[in-house]
């Protein structure tokens, strides 16, 4: 059974061998050069800005999170998928149950709540791209407060449209 | 096809909550967030037929399920006290005058999936099914602990929750990990039945070659139990959550979701310990399980009760009692024999009209002076002398004194607990009892004591006559306590 | 190559003494949720493992296996919660460490 891993150790072994190599050989044979500015990192000849430690923005999490539903989803969805062929024609371990159509009409709920779910956020605008954060429009649901999260993008152009129309009338005006 | 059409109906009640919590969201949609009391007003509408499916149900003989679902007294007993304060919740979130934005719907949705959490959780023997109650009724009180996000006390109070609860969750999901490893099987009863010497092993075959791993199965599954009735030492969340959730949610934590804590420890405990099949060397563990609680009991109470004691703030106040509750819950829990669970499911009916009394007040309170401070209560007595009176009965109720619902149910833990043999603990419970005196007469003080302040309070006549109800009825019950003993008699399945 | 049951459940307990550990010692929250997950992974691997020992050639013992599916979902729904929870929480305190929640007043 030991000999089973061998070819695990083997690989593992020769994938430390390959990395440590090529470092050894590029610090014997690489130019050396003392200045700090031959420390910098490399980036097409531009001077590297800021840290590599960089946050993402939030933003993005309404997409992750989308991701993270429909991912869990299939998980459930692909055992009931692979049976269904055997349950509606009530063969192979399906035989006899008579559970075809049950299970159709119960996997097909079990989307449809999933995609009630889905438009509900989309209809109260939690997927739309929020354009700017800024602390005082998050009040959220805070007392008092509209509720609101930042602007969306409909919201925005609407805005900057209507400051547009202003300044034609004045400049009409004058 | 029949064959699986059937069982639906034995989980009707189930089916209908789940349509009504979908309803909810749809019609919040189409009412496109204009004012979302039509969906309060929805929810109760859908909340008294399920209630009233369930009171047809009572005394009706017990089914089962889809082999997982277990229809039977006990979980009625459990779903209708979770229907009956889901809808007084339902009634302070429609009165509640902090909340501004009564545009948004979710809070119903949430309120309706947490109740069929607690549905599934209550009506299961088996570990799954349990697990996924639980969890659903989690989710949905970290979102409703932390509907107020913009504020920090509501952002902060679910966090702590989601993080505790998280720790919970894993550490029991890895203790039913262990006991399926261990036995082989899922099911409570199967588990506690099997002789061990054929497949599925059973808890018997393990615990006569060694106790220690179902001991320690067993000490990570309670802990989950512990974390939904804020058992110490899985407390921690209790009082910053009870503080910064919506008023209305902290009444749902503290008496629904409490509950239905109780209700699977109970059922957990029964079906593994106390059920008509079990092996008699499970039975013996089960005795050293009660002993575990015991301890568990002591501490809870008088750490709830002696931190209560140096609060200022009601609901903090009200958190650590709760806190102090569930170790008297567990006396009852911990005797280990039906009529100390009866007693334990006693406890709970009283708790529901005292505590839901007390967070109406809170509530109330709250909204009229904005602040929930006890010095802030100071006079109030004389401005709004009926729902004080309530609290006054409240209050007395909690510490445990005649003639209310609250001094019978306690007379009934010590009761079992003496002749259980747990002198021990019955004493401390006693001594706890006197130290809560202290800081329940503390806010009777202050209400009537003190100099009355000048100003009248804005009245809401429904929500008043709401807590007169809940009054009359804490005193009603507390002279007359056979009706709601014979209804926990008959519901208990031992 | 047949891995035995009993170094899975080895396995298991040292991602949950893992997952124990970073929760109780790190003071990030995303790190934390990810210690949390850690644990309830653990849990999984225990179901998977203990669902093949309870298994035999002729009656497979699945309770464990789909058991493992469910905790899947919880864990992600668990994950989406708190994570939209800790968003609220930065947005209102510019930082994600467990020290700026308050300790209680």
């Amino acid at each position: 059974m030991y000999f089973d891993y061998l070819n695990v150790f083997l690989f593992a072994s020769v994938g430390f061998i390959f990395v440590f190599a090529n470092v050894l050989i590029g610090s014997l044979i690489r130019p050396k050069r003392k200045h700090p500015e031959g420390l910098e990192v490399y980036e097409c000849g531009e001077e590297a800005i800021g840290e590599t430690w960089i946050k993402f923005d939030i933003r993005y999490y309404t997409v992750a999170l989308v991701y993270v539903i429909f991912a869990v989803e299939i998980a459930f969805l692909f055992p009931w998928a692979i049976v269904l062929t055997d349950a509606m024609a009530g063969t192979g371990a399906a035989e006899g149950a008579g559970i075809g159509l049950f299970a159709l009409v119960e996997g097909l709920m079990f989307i449809a709540i999933l995609f009630l779910g889905l438009w509900y956020v989309w209809a109260k605008g939690d997927l739309d791209w929020v354009l700017a954060y800024s602390s005082k429009e998050f009040e959220g649901n805070a007392p008092g407060s509209a509720g609101k999260l930042g602007q969306s993008v409909e919201e925005l152009k609407a805005a900057s449209e209507a400051e547009a129309e202003e300044s034609d009338d004045s400049d009409e005006a004058a | 096809m029949d064959a699986y059409i059937e069982p639906l109906k034995a989980l009707a009640p189930e089916l209908l909550l789940t349509a009504a919590a979908l309803g909810a969201l749809v019609l919040d949609l189409l009412m496109r967030g204009r004012d979302s009391r039509f969906v309060g007003y929805f929810t109760l509408v859908s909340l008294a037929i399920v209630a009233i499916i369930l009171m047809n149900r009572i005394g009706d003989e017990p089914t089962a399920a889809f082999g997982m679902v277990v229809v039977d007294n006990f979980g009625t007993f459990f779903k209708l006290f979770t229907v009956a304060s889901l809808a007084v919740v339902t009634i302070f979130v429609l009165s509640d005058r902090n909340e501004s934005h009564h545009h948004i719907g979710e809070y119903y949705f949430l309120l309706l999936g947490a109740a069929i959490g607690i549905f599934f959780m209550v009506s299961t023997n088996h570990l799954l099914l349990l697990m996924l109650g639980l969890e659903l009724l989690s989710l949905a009180s970290y979102a409703l602990a932390g509907f107020h996000k913009g504020e920090r006390k509501s952002a902060e109070a679910a966090m702590k929750y989601v993080v505790f609860g998280g720790l919970s969750a894993g550490v029991m999901l890895y203790g039913i990990s262990l006991l399926y490893g261990l036995t082989g099987t899922l099911d409570l009863v199967e588990m506690a039945k099997s002789t061990g010497e054929a497949m599925p092993a059973g808890l018997a075959g393990q615990l006569t070659t060694s106790a220690v791993p179902v001991a320690l199965a067993m000490v990570l599954v309670l802990a989950g139990f512990a974390y939904k009735m804020s058992v110490v030492p899985f407390h921690f969340w209790t009082p910053d959550v009870y503080e910064g959730a919506p008023t209305p949610v902290t009444t749902f934590l503290a008496v629904a979701s409490k509950a239905a804590g109780v209700a699977a420890l109970l059922r957990f405990l029964g079906a593994l310990f106390l059920g008509p099949d079990v092996q008699s060397v499970v039975a013996e563990y089960g005795a050293s399980v009660g002993q575990l609680l015991a301890i568990l009991a002591a501490v809870t109470m008088t750490l709830g009760n002696l931190s209560a004691m140096r609060q200022t703030s009601l609901k903090r106040l009200l958190a650590y009692s709760s806190i102090a509750h569930a170790g008297y819950i567990l006396i009852g829990v911990a005797t280990m024999t039906g009529a100390g669970f009866e007693a334990a499911m006693f406890y709970m009916a009283a708790y529901y009209f005292m505590n839901l009394g007390a967070f109406g007040f809170v509530l109330y309170f709250e909204g009229t002076l904005g602040s929930d401070s006890i010095e802030a209560l100071k006079g109030y007595g004389f401005k709004a002398p009926l729902i004080s009176i309530a609290m006054v009965t409240f209050l007395v109720s909690l510490t445990g004194l005649p003639p209310t619902i609250g001094f019978y149910g306690k007379y009934l833990l010590f009761k079992e607990g003496l002749d259980a043999g747990m002198y021990w603990l019955v004493g401390v419970a006693a001594l706890n009892s006197v130290v809560s005196l202290f800081y329940y007469f503390r806010i009777a003080k202050m209400l009537f004591l003190k100099e009355p302040a000048s100003g009248s309070v804005p009245r809401q006549p429904l929500f008043a006559g709401l807590l007169a109800v809940l009054c009359v009825l804490t005193i009603y019950f507390g002279l007359l306590p056979d009706a709601i003993q014979e209804f926990v008699r008959n519901c208990l399945l031992i | 190559m047949n891995i035995p049951p009993q170094q899975l459940l080895i396995l298991a307990g040292i991602l949950f003494a893992i997952g124990v550990g970073g929760f109780v010692i790190r003071r990030n929250l995303i790190v934390v949720l990810m210690s949390i997950e850690l644990m309830l992974n653990a849990a999984n691997l225990t179901f998977i493992a203990a669902s093949r020992m309870h298994s035999t050639s002729e009656v497979q013992n699945l309770d464990g296996a789909v058991f493992a599916i469910f905790v899947i979902c919880v864990a992600a729904v668990e994950a989406a919660v708190g994570l939209a929870l800790v968003i609220a929480f930065f947005r209102r305190h510019q930082s994600i460490s467990l020290d700026s929640l308050g300790a209680g007043e």
